[in-house]
C-alpha cells in the first residue's frame, strides 16, 4: 500500500520544485546583522534567557544564542527583536 | 530613529525597573499582552526597560505572573510635562502667544535686500520699492512679485532687468543695470580746440584738424590750439570738427588763511527716537520739525537684518555766528582748506612741482602754496559758418 505523504513533505517538495527561497518560509527566522554591534531577528517566538552576556531566543525551528558583552534588547515585539551590544558569538541549537 | 523618539516623547513613556522573578517570562508575557518594550538592559539582579503609558497600565498582570516586582524609575514625555505644569497658566499663555506671534510675523516681510546694482544706489532701489509696497512689514501674500518687478523696471531709469524674489520672510530685489549708450562724437560740425587757461604746451595729440602751435609755446586763455580748418593738397580748405588732446604746464597758487571767516555754530539740538518694529514706526517723543536727519539702526548679525530697530531723528539749528579763537584751530582750518584744494588738483592733473610754506602773519596762520602741474587745457569751440542760400 502506498504511504500517504505528510503536508510538510508536500510543501517542501513544492518549494523545491518552484525554487522558492528558504526565507519565505514562515517558521524560518530572518537574521540581519550590522557588524557585531546590532542584530535584528525577525520571527522570534520568545526570549529564553536574558543576561548582559547572553541572550537566548526561541526562533521556532531552532534556538539562537547570542553571546557577548553589554547586550541589551533595543526593541522587543511580536515580530521583531533587536539586540545591541558587543556580539562575540552566535550559536544555533536544535 | 529620530521620528520614533519624537513620537515617544509626544505620547509619553515610562522608565521602569524590575527585580526578582523570571525576567524572560515577563518579557514574553508582555509581548503576549501586546505591551511595547524597548531599551531593555539587564543589570544582573535587576533589569530596566521602557514602555508607553498605556503599556505600563497593562503591565501588572504580566509582572505578577512572572513574579517580577516593578517600580517606576522615571516618567518622561509631553503628557507628564504638561501635567507637572498644569497650574502654571502663565507658561501656557506664553507658549500660545509665542506661537501666535511667530505665526503672524512669518506672514510678513522681515527684510528687503537689493543685489546686482553697481551704479544705481541701493537706497534708490529701496525707496522705489517702498513706494511700490515692498517694505518691511508688508504682507507676503499681498505682493505680486512679477507685477512689482515690471513696475520697478518702469520706475528706475537704467535698469535692464528686475526681479522680486520672495524667499520666506525675505524679499530680494535682483536688478541688472543697462549699459549706457556710448556718446557719439560730432565730427561733422566745424570746430576749433582752444585753450581753457594759460600755460606752456607740453604735449599735443591731433586726431582731426591742424595743430596751431608747437609744443613749448606759451598760450593764454582762448588761444587757438587745434584748428578745424584743414588744407587739402589742391590748397583748398575744408572745415572739420577738430579733435585731439592738448596738455600744458600750468601753475596754481593756493593761499589759505582763516582771516575773517565766520562760522555758524549749532545753538539748539532736538532729538527724538522712533522704534521700528515690523514696519511700524512707534515715536518715542514729540515731532521735532521737518529739517532733521534720521539714522536708522536695525538688529543684525552682520548677514541678516531683523525688522526691529531704532531710528534717531536729530534737528540742529545753526544760526549763531562765531569765529575760531584758538590759533591752532585757525591753522587747522587753513590746512583743511589747502588739503581740499590740493586734492582737487591731484584728481584732474599730474603734479610736476610744488612749493608750500606755512607761517604766521601777525598771529594769523597762512599757507602759501604754488603747484605746477600738467593738465589738459583744450576745449571745443564751434566755428560759426554762415550758410548762404542760392
Amino acid at each position: 500500500m502506498r504511504k500517504k505523504k505528510s503536508a510538510k513533505t508536500r510543501q517542501t517538495a513544492a518549494r523545491q520544485a518552484l525554487d522558492i527561497p528558504e526565507m519565505v518560509r514562515r517558521d524560518v527566522p530572518h537574521i540581519e546583522m550590522q557588524g557585531n554591534r546590532e542584530v535584528i531577528v525577525d520571527g522570534c517566538r520568545g526570549v529564553l534567557e536574558y543576561t548582559s552576556d547572553q541572550i537566548k531566543l526561541n526562533a521556532g525551528t531552532c534556538v539562537i544564542r547570542f553571546s557577548g558583552e553589554d547586550l541589551t534588547i533595543r526593541t522587543y515585539s511580536e515580530n521583531q527583536t533587536e539586540i545591541n551590544g558587543k556580539i562575540l558569538q552566535i550559536d544555533f541549537e536544535n | 530613529m529620530l521620528i520614533v523618539k519624537l513620537i515617544r516623547f509626544f505620547l509619553g513613556y515610562v522608565v521602569f525597573t524590575g527585580a526578582g522573578g523570571f525576567p524572560e517570562r515577563f518579557l514574553n508575557l508582555c509581548v503576549k499582552y501586546r505591551i511595547p518594550l524597548w531599551d531593555l538592559k539587564n543589570h544582573g539582579e535587576t533589569f530596566e526597560g521602557k514602555t508607553t503609558i498605556r503599556g505600563y497600565k497593562h503591565i501588572r498582570p504580566a509582572a505578577f505572573r512572572a513574579g517580577v516586582r516593578l517600580r517606576i524609575h522615571e516618567k518622561r514625555g509631553l503628557p507628564f510635562l504638561t501635567a507637572q505644569n498644569k497650574k502654571r497658566m502663565g507658561l501656557l499663555i506664553g507658549f500660545a502667544v509665542c506661537a501666535a506671534l511667530i505665526g503672524i510675523l512669518s506672514m510678513h516681510i522681515w527684510t528687503v535686500e537689493v543685489s546686482g546694482n553697481v551704479n544705481i544706489p541701493t537706497e534708490t532701489v529701496l525707496e522705489t520699492a517702498e513706494r511700490l509696497g515692498i517694505t518691511v512689514g508688508a504682507r507676503r501674500k499681498s505682493l505680486d512679485a512679477k507685477a512689482l518687478a515690471d513696475e520697478l523696471l518702469y520706475e528706475i531709469d537704467g535698469l535692464s532687468f528686475a526681479a522680486v524674489n520672495i524667499d520666506a520672510c525675505k524679499a530680494v530685489i535682483e536688478v541688472r543695470e543697462s549699459i549706457a549708450q556710448p556718446e557719439i562724437l560730432d565730427t561733422e560740425t566745424p570746430s576749433n580746440i582752444i585753450a581753457d587757461e594759460a600755460g606752456i604746451l607740453t604735449k599735443i595729440e591731433v586726431y582731426s584738424g591742424t595743430a596751431a602751435l608747437p609744443v613749448g609755446s606759451a598760450v593764454l586763455k582762448d588761444d587757438l590750439l587745434i584748428s578745424g580748418v584743414v588744407q587739402n593738397l589742391d590748397h583748398s580748405e575744408t572745415l572739420k570738427g577738430a579733435q585731439g588732446n592738448v596738455y600744458a604746464q600750468v601753475e596754481r597758487n593756493m593761499d589759505f588763511s582763516c582771516e575773517n571767516t565766520a562760522f555758524l555754530t549749532c545753538s539748539a539740538v532736538k532729538e527724538r527716537y522712533i522704534l521700528e518694529f515690523f514696519g511700524l514706526h512707534i515715536p518715542l517723543g514729540r515731532p521735532i520739525g521737518t529739517e532733521s536727519y534720521a539714522v536708522k539702526q536695525y538688529l543684525s548679525d552682520g548677514k541678516t537684518q531683523l525688522p526691529v530697530g531704532i531710528t534717531r531723528e536729530r534737528a540742529e539749528n545753526f544760526n549763531t555766528e562765531t569765529t575760531l579763537e584758538a590759533s591752532a584751530d585757525r591753522a587747522r582750518f587753513a590746512a583743511k582748506q589747502f588739503a581740499s584744494a590740493y586734492k582737487s588738483i591731484w584728481n584732474d592733473s599730474v603734479i610736476l612741482a610744488e612749493h608750500i610754506t606755512f607761517d604766521f602773519e601777525n598771529t594769523e596762520p597762512f599757507i602759501h602754496g604754488t603747484v605746477t602741474c600738467e593738465k589738459e587745457i583744450g576745449i571745443n569751440r564751434e566755428i560759426f559758418v554762415e550758410k548762404i542760400s542760392d
